[in-house]
């Protein structure tokens, strides 16, 4: 069955033809757009964070009460939660990477307000502050134990000596340069040395672009809120959060134990959003492939159905069964791909609508012969069935006389 | 006729079921994709307190850094908060009808009973105007007045939840909370309040749930009492006491006016920028005048309270609909294709041109509204699901009859305007012509 | 060129068993010009589906042109269509959404023959039946008789070495049929064996000989123009051959 005369009778019946080729169309443009979105929020949320997640629990506590002396509750605290077993380490911090919440600095090279600063996180923790999250230096030194000293609320300490950043803060501060050992300003112009470097550590704000600046300082911060640090053996995170609860409770009663919660969990809940709309656009994703392979399924067979008396002429005339089944999928394909090409005009009109608008990121191309490539395989399965069915229509429908 | 058509209808979507579950599903599920993504929409997008959206304002002045703005990529705009010693001028200026100053805290409940466990609770730490001046209901009691204010009475309007958890739900006005050292009478206990969005407070969460008890603003100093939400501060200040943090540069205080009418609003700035201009006079406000007002629609604008994702969404799921309208030509077409026979056999016997062009949208609206019906079904589906994904309020995933018969007007709508081209077809088919077989 | 020896079809359904033909001897010669006749029911559809390899026998034989056609597979039988055979429908069976031209191709297109001779074969199988003018046209722009010419200018341009046809005249008036007729009779006196299904007795007479069939076998046969150059005219059911007559 030749390329032109079926054109030719394709064109002679243009309607059917036209509808499905506009509805492959759209559809080509929603599902590569939207899948364009889904696997960038999966690789958003898959990235890196230079911390040990799933092994990690937060504890928030407060006391209350004129006389609390926050300094042995922590202390306290920590010394306990240590001894509990399947407890690697404890660290009071003054945040919590990857929740949400978080203090904000801004650092300079050089002590001139007029410069811009770099943003970054701030972290304060002790010499364990590392090992509680499981986050790595890569170059330079931990804390000493001397460096750590307890900060309270209402005090106003002066920039410590030694401080820890991340890679890509020192990235942001120093270019190619080496930090290692170089001083930096905080907006009170007080100065702070570098002495270790940490490869990747994630800071509190997950939608931030500068999620990978963080700056350590050395210290025990004791606010009216604390948050404990928990780093536990592997598998062993989900036993131990009741028995840090309990324990914790137990203690001391002039210190509530907020929550215990799992770092995963924290982590979720900043990721909620971009989960969110990777599953609804996957839901959507589905449901557009699934309703479009079945009107080709409904269409196709529907057209073998009419078509029965011209099958089976065809037959008597001498086309062999996948002559029949050649001349389905064949339609079906230039179909397919007059959709595919109007789709592709499409699917760049709405990604470009999609960037201006939303101010979403720009479609990455290699999606669309991606997109092109699955649907013309879905197309060709849909079609399949019916134009099995087509052929084993048999010869003898010819001579019937209805 | 109507009914004869309905009947007709039916009779034939149950001819072909598939064709016919295959048409309906096509509507439904576009229809599903689209009310979700659209109620999301809507209720980001509503207006919560409608009533009094246009006299209510936020107030913003820019105390910042002379040397950089604010927000780099908006440098127009002021901080969103105000510090609290410009909160404390604004109170005692009182320039509009009512007045909110206003931030988040926590604090901890002590046990009634020695065996409870004491807990941390949220509070609003406000004006007493916040009661009138955005209509919150109260089952119990009432809020403060200003003399409360003014003398900084350690009294407590309690949320419903809260009510529930400390005192069963009971009448609870008159009973006494120790918080902080000291003891707190509860004066009130507020109805389920949900405003969607959360517009006295978009800065720490436009979905977030509602406070859980009100104190007066005023306690602040003398409980010492933090904020739980967002600060900002530029200035590199020596801060060692809670007096000095109150004197501070950093904006915490979130501040709102409630004017009389809409037109006063520029009578009001002007007061704003008599006040900034004063405070220049003493050294602070270093960057030019830069006060705004905002009222609540306009607010929630700024804070760009309707997510970018839920604009894709709806810009998606209309593209998904459209699809789902060229399935149903399609379907439509070949399902009528099909009727060849009935139709010129019922030309044949008299139909005119336009009766079998009735008795076709007839059917395709019969087939629309089914597909509504089962579209809304997937719609609470999908909300459910939006609900679960984005631990969202109640308020934000609720179909209301708005939304529900606008829905079954797109389904119905959309099926008679695809319907239209096939039906179309079908009336010009000639009496008798396929009569004959060939 | 056409043998069949005892064949046997039955179409069995759940319920019931039609025997559609039940001891079917028949023999053509080539260059033969036969009609083969009977009421409804009496098997002259499924003689000419068998005949055609459009349907498959439960017992006896069957030679075309010399072949044993019981051991072919469904592909050959295709191809044994496609090249020896050529069909005439009483619906004509044209494509409607074809021009007259693409009509006619839809065989050759199966031989995978070049564009050329294809061409050139469609031009002249139009010819012959005189619609070489109206190539380009849709078959619903053409009268009964017209659309049934088209169809036989379709069964020739493969060169089949049998026409098998099917009522060809039955929707067609008075005059259309006449002119159907005169063209089949002219293909004929070119030298191609035609084999021609029809209850109308006036037409059977125009055959050479006429093949008449009751339940499923042959109960007759009536020699209407005898061929001078071929008097052997097998018997059936084991008779005396008969005399040619006149």
């Amino acid at each position: 069955m030749g390329f032109r005369p079926m054109l030719s009778s394709l064109m002679r019946n243009k309607t059917g033809p036209i509808l499905v080729a506009l509805q492959i169309a759209v559809t080509l443009a929603i599902v590569i757009n939207s899948l364009f979105i889904v696997i960038q929020r999966v690789e958003k949320i898959n990235r890196d964070s230079g911390i040990d997640v799933n092994n990690v629990i937060v504890t928030y506590v407060r006391g209350f009460g004129d006389d609390f002396d926050v300094a042995s509750s922590i202390t306290n605290d920590i010394d306990l939660i240590r001894s509990i077993p399947g407890v690697v380490t404890a660290a009071v911090s003054n945040q919590v990477p990857l929740s949400g919440s978080g203090s904000g600095n801004g650092l300079r090279i050089v002590p001139d307000e007029t410069v811009e600063a770099v943003s970054t996180a701030r972290y304060r923790w002790g010499v364990e502050g590392l090992d509680a999250l499981g986050v790595e230096l890569s170059r330079g030194r931990n804390f000493f134990a001397e460096e750590v000293n307890f900060v309270f609320p209402a005090s106003d300490p002066p920039a410590p000596a030694s401080i820890l950043i991340t890679q890509a803060l020192a990235d942001d501060l120093f270019g190619d340069e080496d930090a290692l050992g170089k001083t930096v300003y905080w907006g009170s112009m007080e100065p702070s040395t570098i002495v270790g470097i940490i490869g990747v550590m994630h800071g509190s704000w997950v939608g931030w672009d500068k999620l990978g600046n963080s700056v350590i300082q050395p210290g025990t911060q004791a606010d009216t809120t604390n948050k404990y640090i928990i780093r536990v053996e592997p598998g062993m995170r989900d036993k131990l959060m009741p028995i840090i609860e309990q324990e914790l409770g137990e203690s001391n009663r002039r210190r509530v134990v907020k929550s215990v919660k799992s770092l995963e969990e924290l982590a979720a809940r900043s990721y909620r959003r971009d989960r969110g709309m990777a599953i609804i656009l996957s839901v959507v994703i589905t449901l557009l492939v699934g309703l479009t392979a079945l009107v080709i399924v409904g269409l196709s067979s529907f057209h073998v159905t009419q078509r029965t008396k011209q099958i089976g002429t065809r037959r008597a005339l001498g086309a062999k069964r996948i002559d029949i089944i050649r001349q389905f999928m064949l339609e079906n394909w230039l179909i397919t791909t007059a959709g595919a090409v109007l789709g592709v005009v499409l699917t760049v009109a709405v990604a470009y609508w999609m960037e201006t608008s939303f101010g979403l990121e720009r479609l990455d191309w290699r999606f669309l012969p991606a997109g092109i490539a699955i649907l013309w395989v879905l197309s060709s399965l849909a079609v399949f069935e019916p134009a099995r069915r087509a052929a084993s229509v048999p010869p003898a429908v010819a001579t019937r006389s209805v | 006729m109507f009914n004869y058509n309905v009947k007709l209808a039916l009779k034939s979507m149950r001819r072909n079921p598939i064709m016919t579950a295959l048409m309906v599903a096509a509507i439904a599920v576009g229809i599903g994709i689209s009310i979700t993504t659209l109620t999301v929409y809507y209720m980001m997008n509503g207006n919560p307190i409608p009533e009094k959206s246009d006299v209510l304002f936020a107030v913003t002045m820019d105390s910042w850094n002379p040397l950089r703005p604010f927000d780099q990529d908006n440098p127009e705009r002021a901080p969103h908060q105000v510090t609290y010693h410009d909160a404390e001028r604004l109170i005692a200026i009182a320039a509009g009808k009512r007045q909110a100053a206003m931030f988040e805290s926590s604090l901890i409940i002590e046990p009634v009973n020695q065996d409870d466990l004491p807990f941390e609770a949220g509070a609003r730490v406000t004006t007493g105007d916040f009661f009138s001046m955005f209509n919150v209901p109260f089952i119990y009691g009432s809020g403060w007045d200003r003399s409360a204010d003014a003398g900084a009475e350690p009294v407590v309007v309690l949320s419903k939840q809260l009510n529930e958890r400390l005192f069963g739900g009971e009448d609870s006005v008159g009973k006494r909370l120790i918080m902080q050292n000291t003891q707190f009478q509860v004066i009130g206990v507020i109805d389920t309040w949900e405003p969607t969005p959360r517009f006295y407070d978009p800065i720490n969460g436009a979905f977030q749930e509602i406070n859980e008890m009100f104190i007066p603003y005023s306690l602040t100093r003398s409980l010492e009492l933090i904020s739980a939400g967002s600060d900002w501060g530029w200035k590199s200040e020596e801060i060692t006491s809670f007096e000095q943090w109150l004197n501070s540069e950093s904006a915490w205080i979130q501040y709102m006016v409630e004017l009389e009418s809409p037109r006063d609003r520029d009578a009001y700035l002007a007061h704003i920028d008599a006040y900034v201009s004063e405070q220049k006079r003493l050294g602070r406000f270093e960057r030019p005048l830069n006060n705004y007002v905002y009222d609540v629609m306009e607010w929630m604008e700024y804070h760009e309270v309707v997510a970018n994702d839920s604009k894709v969404l709806v810009g998606l799921s209309f593209l998904f609909l459209m699809v789902c309208l060229l399935s149903t030509i399609a379907l439509l077409l070949t399902k009528f294709v099909g009727k060849q026979g009935e139709t010129s056999l019922r030309r044949a016997l008299g139909a005119s041109r336009k009766i079998i062009f009735k008795q076709q949208i007839v059917e395709v609206a019969v087939i629309g509204f089914s597909g509504g019906l089962v579209g809304l079904l997937l719609a609470g589906l999908g909300l459910q699901g939006i609900q679960y994904l984005y631990d969202s309020p109640d308020g934000l995933v609720t179909l209301d009859w708005v939304m529900m018969l606008t829905a079954i007007g797109i389904a119905i709508t959309s099926s008679m305007i695809a319907g239209l081209y096939p039906a179309w077809r079908v009336c010009k088919i000639p009496p008798a012509a396929q009569l004959k077989t060939q | 060129m056409l043998q069949m020896t005892h064949i046997q079809k039955t179409y069995r359904t759940e319920l019931v068993e039609t025997h559609a033909l039940r001891d079917m001897t028949v023999s053509v010669t080539a260059g033969e010009f036969v009609a083969v006749t009977g009421s409804s029911g009496s098997g002259k559809t499924t003689f000419l589906n068998i005949a055609g390899l459009l349907e498959s026998f439960q017992q006896g034989t069957y030679l075309l042109d010399g072949e044993d056609v019981s051991a072919l597979s469904d592909d050959d039988r295709s191809t044994y269509r496609n090249q020896k055979i050529g069909f005439i429908f009483q619906s004509f069976n044209l494509i409607p959404d074809l021009d007259l031209f693409e009509n006619v191709d839809v065989p050759l297109r199966y031989r995978r023959l070049p564009a050329s001779e294809r061409k050139q074969r469609i031009e002249h199988a139009l010819e012959t039946v005189g619609l070489a003018s109206r190539m380009k046209h849709l078959p619903s722009q053409l009268s009964g008789g017209q659309q049934q010419r088209v169809a036989i200018a379709r069964a020739l341009a493969g060169d089949p070495k049998i026409l098998l046809a099917d009522e060809p005249t039955g929707n067609l008036d008075t005059t259309m049929a006449y002119q159907v007729m005169e063209l089949l009779e002219q293909i004929h006196a070119d030298g191609t064996t035609i084999v021609m299904v029809t209850h109308d007795p006036d037409l059977a007479d125009r055959a050479e000989r006429n093949i008449q069939l009751v339940d499923g076998r042959v109960s007759a046969e009536e020699v209407t123009h005898p061929q001078a150059e071929n008097p052997q005219l097998l018997d059936l059911n084991g008779s005396e051959p008969l005399a040619a007559q006149a």
